[in-house]
């Protein structure tokens, strides 16, 4: 995988003082190091408007964030919610994979992490005490890479012992990296799920070419399995193109043919989907990329989707291939409309509370 | 300035210093001379015993197809260095009484900007504006780029077949890729979102297969459409873009084909309309009908009834294509 080492790190004032910020400095000796006044952090808000990744980030932010970090999913409120939370601490990602919907989601050329991490703790802690009886999912992958950046950032060893000590509370390390050296040893009574996005061998190498191969990341699950973490899957964005049910029928082989298939708690399954703006980016920024070119159609929530039987098909025999390697696994799909929940997996949306039952218990499995 | 009766034998008319025109000999004008004279003289700059028009290409030329031996116009003297002032008065003199046509226009700022050396900024800031334009730079590079065309291409646009984006596009191809989509597009008629549509389709296909635009133009399926002489200019445009669809997308063309074969089936009268979602996220149907009285409601319902009872009904909720 492709380290990240930016050129220049940007520092806002107040962040000069957070342990977070003095403990990435030390990690980057010799960076190009420059104070900034918060008005220069506020016209590059990381979290708002469309705008274009620049080539690789090469500018680091260290800053307070204001907002609030945790967040119902964005795909909370459709017909099948998985009652998933998002906690943002890290906006951006070097990746660069071609289909990667962050180049119209975030509105700057910079990779930004926020320094008060005290802060993100105690809304964690006072959001889950008020409903005690409740479990919380909360995943840090959704504005980037949950792990892409933690050698530098040491945030798994701050966040995973952290949740270990909520009782309702569970992290999940949504992940295309290999870069769990942290992870090992932290006390993480089953408390956070090391998750993996993976794709066939083709995708993998043609539009996530700055990513760990297949075999990297499951060789980084296994591990991670062996130190006693859950494990997870996301074929996420599962792309349609011609020789794919061989690709992917390969790709959940591998993985379960890696993995123990009893640690894994769950794989969940998303077509390709973005918003529309996105396939002029891609054309632009990668016009060898045959992405943009599938049979799309608008579809809910605004955005662009493979035509509804493609997916229906794909989705049924990706069920089917999981559901013979890993029956205990609860598999889910992600952001798809009752239609297809129904005529795929043959559930019905009535059936939604029993969705994020089943993924609650998967994740308190012991 | 002095008014004189100029031999037309002593006029360059070959000499385009300061041609705005693009149509020269427009019937009405000649005409208008014809049945009423030479209402406003031309202005003609005389250096080296020749006259070069400032003003008046086509009055000329009309005077001269007429028979006429001598024109009458105003002569002004230059050395050059008033060339700028003297194409401002020609320009002027076009617009006290008409519009500019788009490739008029283009001409204008490119001999404001080549030939006479105007800046940029002047050109924006003044020009454009003047020209009915939006004063910034990215429209006086379009503008650029229209004079620019040539053949075919300028033909279409000139006749207001091709919309500006359309001229773009074509401006951005290869001269072969571009001849062929010219060439195509010269036997149809394209509204301006049929020509986004059939661009977008166009270069779709052929990124898809790797190839140039006259690759996917000349697929039989598409070239049948485009050459078949039966159908208007209107219908092969909507013919070709209805084919280049069906290429891109032939998953969801399909499933519309055979909506609409299920639904003629049905024996529904045209007045009750029955719609799918356009791309079928969802299987749901909407059937509407207007009633004025009750007699009418029992008719249209009896028939909504009739097609509930045909088989060809449970196929329209499935339009599984692929």
């Amino acid at each position: 995988m492709i380290p990240y080492i930016p050129e220049r790190v940007w520092i806002q004032e107040e962040s000069l003082q957070d342990d977070v910020t003095e403990e990435i400095l030390r990690r980057l000796p010799g960076a190009k190091v420059q104070t900034v006044k918060e008005s220069d952090i506020r016209s590059m808000d990381p979290s708002s408007g469309p705008g274009l990744q620049a080539p690789g980030c090469s500018t680091l932010v260290l800053m307070r964030y204001p907002g609030s970090f945790l967040r119902h999913c964005q795909g909370s409120g459709a017909d099948m919610c998985c009652n998933y939370y998002t906690l943002s601490c890290v906006w951006n990602c070097h990746l660069e994979c071609t289909y990667c919907v962050l180049q119209s989601y975030l509105n700057s050329r910079v990779l930004a992490v926020c320094t008060n991490l005290p802060d993100l703790m105690e809304e964690v802690r006072g959001t889950l005490a008020r409903e005690p009886g409740r479990i919380f999912r909360i995943g840090t992958g959704e504005l980037a890479d949950s792990l892409a950046l933690d050698p530098l950032t040491g945030f798994s060893l701050r966040l995973v012992p952290f949740f270990a000590g909520l009782p309702n509370g569970y992290l999940e390390l949504k992940t295309k990296s290999d870069c769990i050296e942290n992870l090992r040893g932290l006390d993480h009574r089953r408390h956070t799920v090391v998750s993996w996005s993976v794709n066939s061998g083709p995708v993998c190498r043609s539009e996530e070419p700055r990513a760990p191969t297949l075999q990297e990341r499951l060789a980084a699950a296994l591990q991670c399995q062996q130190w006693g973490y859950k494990i997870g899957f996301h074929f996420d964005p599962i792309l349609f193109y011609e020789g794919w049910e061989a690709d992917y029928r390969e790709a959940v082989r591998t993985i379960f043919g890696t993995v123990d298939p009893a640690a894994v708690v769950w794989v969940s399954l998303g077509a390709l989907r973005f918003p529309p703006r996105l396939i002029d980016q891609v054309k632009e920024r990668f016009p060898e990329s045959k992405i943009p070119y599938g049979e799309f159609v608008p579809g809910h929530h605004g955005k662009l989707r493979y035509f509804r039987p493609i997916r229906e098909d794909m989705y049924r025999k990706m069920l089917s291939w999981i559901r013979a390697e890993a029956p205990q696994a609860v598999v889910y799909l992600c952001m798809e409309s009752r239609t297809v929940w129904e005529r795929s997996f043959g559930v019905s949306s009535a059936l939604a509370p029993r969705l994020w039952k089943q993924l609650d218990e998967a994740a308190c499995r012991e | 300035m002095e008014y004189c009766e100029i031999p037309l034998e002593q006029i360059d008319f070959e000499d385009a210093t300061f041609r705005i025109s693009e149509e020269l000999d427009p019937p009405l004008l000649l005409e208008s001379i014809r049945e009423a004279g030479l209402l406003y003289p031309a202005i003609v700059l005389l250096a080296g015993g020749r006259y070069t028009i400032v003003c008046g290409f086509r009055r000329l030329r009309a005077l001269g197809r007429l028979g006429a031996s001598s024109a009458p116009a105003r002569v002004v003297e230059s050395q050059g260095g008033d060339f700028p002032e003297l194409f401002d008065r020609a320009l002027w003199d076009n617009l006290s009484h008409r519009s500019l046509e788009p490739v008029e226009t283009a001409r204008v700022l490119y001999k404001l900007k080549h030939d006479f050396g105007m800046p940029d900024g002047v050109l924006t800031e003044r020009y454009l504006p003047r020209l009915g334009l939006p004063a910034h730079a990215q429209s006086l590079r379009v503008q650029m780029m229209v004079h620019a065309t040539s053949g075919d291409v300028r033909e279409l646009f000139r006749r207001g077949r091709l919309t500006l984006a359309s001229l773009e596009r074509l401006s951005e191809m290869f001269p072969a890729s571009r001849g062929a989509v010219a060439s195509a597009l010269g036997k149809m008629r394209l509204s301006a979102s049929l020509q986004r549509q059939f661009f977008g389709l166009l270069r779709d296909l052929a990124a898809v297969a790797g190839t140039g635009p006259e690759q996917v133009l000349r697929d039989a399926r598409v070239s049948a459409v485009v050459d078949d002489a039966r159908l208007s200019p209107a219908e092969r445009g909507e013919g070709a873009c209805a084919m280049l669809y069906r290429l891109r997308y032939p998953r969801v063309a399909r499933a519309r084909e055979r909506f609409a074969e299920c639904r003629r089936s049905l024996g529904l009268p045209g007045t009750v309309r029955l719609t799918a979602d356009p791309y079928f996220e969802t299987p749901d149907l909407r059937l509407e009908f207007t009633a004025r009285d009750a007699e009418r409601f029992r008719r249209l319902a009896a028939d909504v009834y009739a097609a509930s009872r045909r088989p060809e009904l449970d196929r329209l909720f499935e339009i599984d294509c692929i």
